[in-house]
């Protein structure tokens, strides 16, 4: 048989895998039929041999180029990793991110450096004048003045709340984004986000705690605060680790460490994600009420108690077999 | 695990499947990338006009709807590549619209995690002045940006190739593949030929074969 009378022959059969490749594709995540994608993996297995054969008898470069293409599509359809299962990711979500998260030393220099920071930079601002107006400027300031010269409650209306919470969404969740992914630059970026962000919070409080505006700054910022503050810490925490794996690579290859380290870091930052969400939740509907400060207090020791135990809970029923084995 | 090989000096990623084969990808560099970015942000951007208004009327009625459209653009922003790349088989739109795939560098599709990990990243590769992520394309050999490194992915032509027609001078050719008539010596361009229409071989035996490939045995 010639090569041009076997391409012929062949022909067909790729066209067929090609359609199985445009089906399988578009019932990416779907149910498949089973006798179809059979018919499939038998498909790609013979142009994997055509292709062998495509090398060894010189068929036409435009042929090999087509069976490159075509066997190169096939394999990212048949070997593909489908493992998403709901409760797979609530045990990774419930148990081991916050299990991983307090092992690990990168969230403990967050925690440390973002709150070393923010008192430093509020002891400073409280104590002296110019430089929460150095650091934050005169204008910010004076905004931060006229937002608080009411008392929560009598400012926006529902709807106004349903903006501000959007904003915070947007705004906050964003720089927490932002924030991981400058961890990539070996984590000076998180870090420099991080600490930005602590001095600039930690100005405001100094500033406001002391100006005659700080029953209202208080009782505005207590509910949502632990969420908020946490989540920051996280998204630099996650970063961190990012960084942290290309330089203490622990005997791998530098962008294998990374490889490795980047699918925990992600969960770490989803979990900041909705810590933000619901920081920014408080944030648009609970801060600004009318409520007792009694009541946005209890929020904030209720949160914090919740993150106290999602932390540590799991942290605490690992530690015995961990420190047997 | 299918392994992969970079030939050194080349845009091409080279994978061995387990079925013992090897295939190429090749890779796309900066310049196509940065146009098929440019088309997302257009889209991305045009997408949240869009959505702004109905959000707008809406807020006439009651300003609460505005704070559902922040929420929205959040997730416009940070979802579109990672929410297209996941169930577009590694295309957003600009991707399709230049022809490009994102892939694993292992040659299998990207998962939920790899590319939502490669578009948070995006953030940080372009970080003005310097923009690591054409920093890091430049220095590395599979043109991988940070986003990529991290996610273990690469950017790759996604050619529709049709089937090319077979070579002109076949059509005339008698089914037992022998050729009659002696080719030119020198024809320009070179046309992809068979063997048998080498000058001087022409009366080359027909190469043996089983008569049936062997994709027609049973799996």
């Amino acid at each position: 048989m010639s090569i041009a009378a076997l391409i012929e022959s062949r022909a067909a059969e790729w066209a067929e895998l090609a359609a199985d490749v445009a089906w399988l594709r578009s019932r990416a995540g779907r149910r498949i039929d089973a006798e179809r994608a059979a018919a499939f993996a038998r498909r790609y297995r013979a142009a994997c041999s055509d292709l062998a054969l495509a090398a060894a008898l010189r068929f036409p470069p435009t042929t090999r180029e087509h069976l490159q293409q075509l066997v190169a599509d096939a394999h990212t359809q048949l070997y593909r990793i489908e493992s998403f299962s709901l409760l797979g990711w609530l045990r990774s979500l419930l148990v081991e991110v916050p299990r991983r998260v307090v092992s690990d030393p990168c969230f403990w220099i967050a925690l440390a450096l973002f709150w070393s920071v923010f008192l430093g930079a509020l002891a400073a601002a409280a104590t002296r004048p110019g430089f929460a107006a150095e650091v934050a400027g005169e204008g910010t300031l004076a905004k931060m003045e006229e937002m608080y010269a009411a008392k929560p409650g009598s400012g926006p209306s529902a709807e106004g709340r349903s903006i501000m919470a959007g904003f915070y969404v947007f705004n906050n969740a964003g720089i927490g984004l932002r924030c991981f992914a400058g961890g990539i630059l070996c984590g000076i970026g998180s870090l420099v986000v991080l600490a930005f962000n602590a001095l600039f919070l930690g100005a405001i409080f100094g500033h406001m705690l002391v100006a005659p505006q700080a029953a209202n700054f208080t009782e505005f910022v207590t509910a949502h605060g632990p969420f908020e503050l946490t989540a920051v810490v996280l998204s630099a925490a996650a970063g961190l680790r990012l960084g942290w794996s290309i330089l203490d690579t622990r005997g791998r290859g530098r962008m294998d460490a990374l490889r490795q380290a980047a699918p925990e870091a992600l969960e770490v930052v989803g979990l900041a994600t909705v810590l933000f969400f619901l920081a920014a939740f408080i944030e648009g509907f609970v801060s600004p009420a009318r409520l007792p400060y009694a009541v946005k207090a209890g929020v904030a020791i209720l949160t914090t108690a919740l993150l106290g135990a999602y932390f540590l809970v799991p942290a605490l029923l690992a530690g015995r077999p961990r420190d047997a084995a | 695990m299918p392994a992969s090989v970079s030939p050194p000096l080349d845009t091409t990623l080279l994978i061995v499947s387990p079925e013992n084969i090897a295939f190429e990808f090749r890779l796309a560099g900066p310049a196509p990338r940065l146009i098929a970015f440019a088309i997302d942000v257009f889209v991305i951007s045009a997408v949240g006009v869009a959505l702004f208004i109905p959000f707008a009327v809406a807020g006439i009625v009651g300003a609460a709807f505005l704070g559902f459209f922040l929420v929205a653009l959040f997730f416009l922003w940070w979802g579109y590549g990672a929410a297209l790349e996941t169930f577009n088989n590694g295309q957003t739109l600009g991707k399709l619209a230049l022809g490009l795939r994102t892939v694993s560098q292992t040659g299998l599709s990207i998962n939920v995690a790899q590319a939502i990990l490669r578009n948070l990243i995006r953030a940080a590769d372009i970080a003005p002045p310097f923009f690591p992520g054409l920093v890091a394309m430049a220095f590395t050999r599979r043109l991988q940006r940070l986003g990529d490194l991290a996610a273990g992915t690469v950017v790759v032509y996604d050619r529709r190739w049709r089937p090319p027609p077979p070579p002109r001078r076949w059509r005339n050719m008698p089914p037992d593949g022998r050729c009659s008539r002696r080719p030119a010596a020198m024809s320009w361009p070179p046309s992809p030929r068979p063997d048998c229409a080498r000058p001087g071989r022409s009366r080359r035996r027909p190469i043996p074969m089983r008569s049936s490939p062997p994709s027609t045995s049973a799996p």
